[in-house]
């Protein structure tokens, strides 16, 4: 029996079987690091929303390779795409009620426990807003590199990471910071050093 | 002990900060693009434009979180993005299938094997492995991989004031 003439639409679909077969190897490949990413700062319980958002990079990656697949491969452009991707699903959905799980307490428990705990009365709010008034008015008066330099801190980057951002070595970063939360400490009025 | 009491008083004065600097706000109209949170990763900014998104990522918990979510996969996916050469269906790659792999290869051998540049003169000192290969690792003796990591031992404080590398 002759096999029909090839048309067209075979010879696309037959691309985009190869396009979606040379997808599937690298996204074995980068799969896990991008789970990885949008996991962080999640707790376990949170697999499903991680799921979800590692399976939206994927989408949004696969949009762009598809387009793409007549060109050489270029890591570099990928790699943009793939921390757009991680960024936007992460932004997306800020606010759902797995994402809020992200929002730990110094104990671990996200917000979905806290529902039942007890709520913080008008006078613990106001101390808190005080507080909160306290130390970025003690931030703005240290030095202009210290207080860059703890701002990062607090905001979780690590030493070495804020040595990045700062674009200087991590001994400078570290001295920053150190002297910075020492001097905040001071400032705030909680003499840690002497305990 | 006193350590404990350092990292309990930093994690309270991160708590404090990323309350008045988060205050819920979400990222709205002022936060970066998410490609230029990508370019910041990779180094690829203007100095002046780095500096402003430091102001931003100092201000607003929530793009520090996603930066540090992106930091944290970096090493990993730029390796496996570079191990991704050509694949298949892919530019050069993806004429190079079945048969004309390897009539390709044949080719490329015979070209190799009977080109004479290829052939270093007798009195040419050539880096050997004793395989008859020459490898640009060859030329690399003298590199100490692990070098950097006794970066540590020059710290000029033993604290590490409640930094544990993995925030």
């Amino acid at each position: 029996m002759d096999r029909p003439p090839s048309t067209d639409q075979d010879n696309q679909a037959d691309g985009e079987r190869r396009a979606r077969r040379s997808f599937d190897q690298l996204w074995t490949r980068i799969s896990g690091h991008v789970r990885f990413a949008v996991s962080r700062h999640r707790s376990s319980d949170a697999a499903l929303a991680a799921d979800d958002l590692t399976q939206e990079v994927r989408i949004r990656v696969w949009e762009v390779y598809r387009r793409d697949r007549n060109s050489s491969f270029n890591a570099s452009y990928y790699m943009k795409v793939v921390n757009s991707a991680i960024i936007d699903s992460l932004r997306r959905h800020r606010g759902t009620l797995a994402h809020s799980i992200r929002e730990e307490n110094d104990d671990g428990i996200g917000l979905v426990e806290q529902i039942d705990s007890d709520e913080p009365g008008p006078d613990a709010r106001m101390e808190s807003g005080l507080q909160q008034a306290r130390l970025m008015v003690a931030i703005e008066q240290l030095p202009a590199a210290r207080g860059k330099a703890v701002a990062l801190y607090l905001q979780g980057f690590t030493v070495a990471e804020v040595a990045e951002l700062l674009k200087c070595d991590e001994n400078r970063a570290h001295n920053l910071t150190y002297r910075g939360i020492r001097d905040l400490k001071k400032m705030m009025g909680e003499n840690h050093d002497e305990r | 002990m006193m350590k404990d009491d350092n990292r309990s008083g930093d994690k309270r004065l991160s708590q404090t900060y990323r309350r008045a600097a988060g205050v819920g706000a979400g990222c709205g109209s002022n936060c970066p693009a998410s490609t230029r949170l990508s370019d910041l990763s990779e180094g690829r900014l203007w100095s002046w434009q780095r500096r402003a998104l430091l102001a931003h990522l100092s201000t607003c918990s929530h793009c520090a979180d996603d930066y540090r979510s992106l930091l944290s996969a970096r090493e990993g996916l730029q390796q496996a993005l570079m191990g991704v050469a050509a694949p298949r269906g892919h530019g050069i790659g993806s004429w190079l299938t079945g048969a004309g792999t390897a009539a390709a290869a044949v080719a490329l051998l015979a070209v190799v094997v009977l080109s004479p540049e290829t052939q270093a003169p007798p009195s040419t000192p050539v880096a050997d492995n004793g395989h008859g290969v020459i490898f640009s690792s060859d030329f690399d003796a003298g590199r100490e991989p692990g070098d950097s990591e006794n970066a540590s031992d020059d710290l000029l404080f033993s604290s590490n004031f409640g930094d544990n590398g993995n925030s």
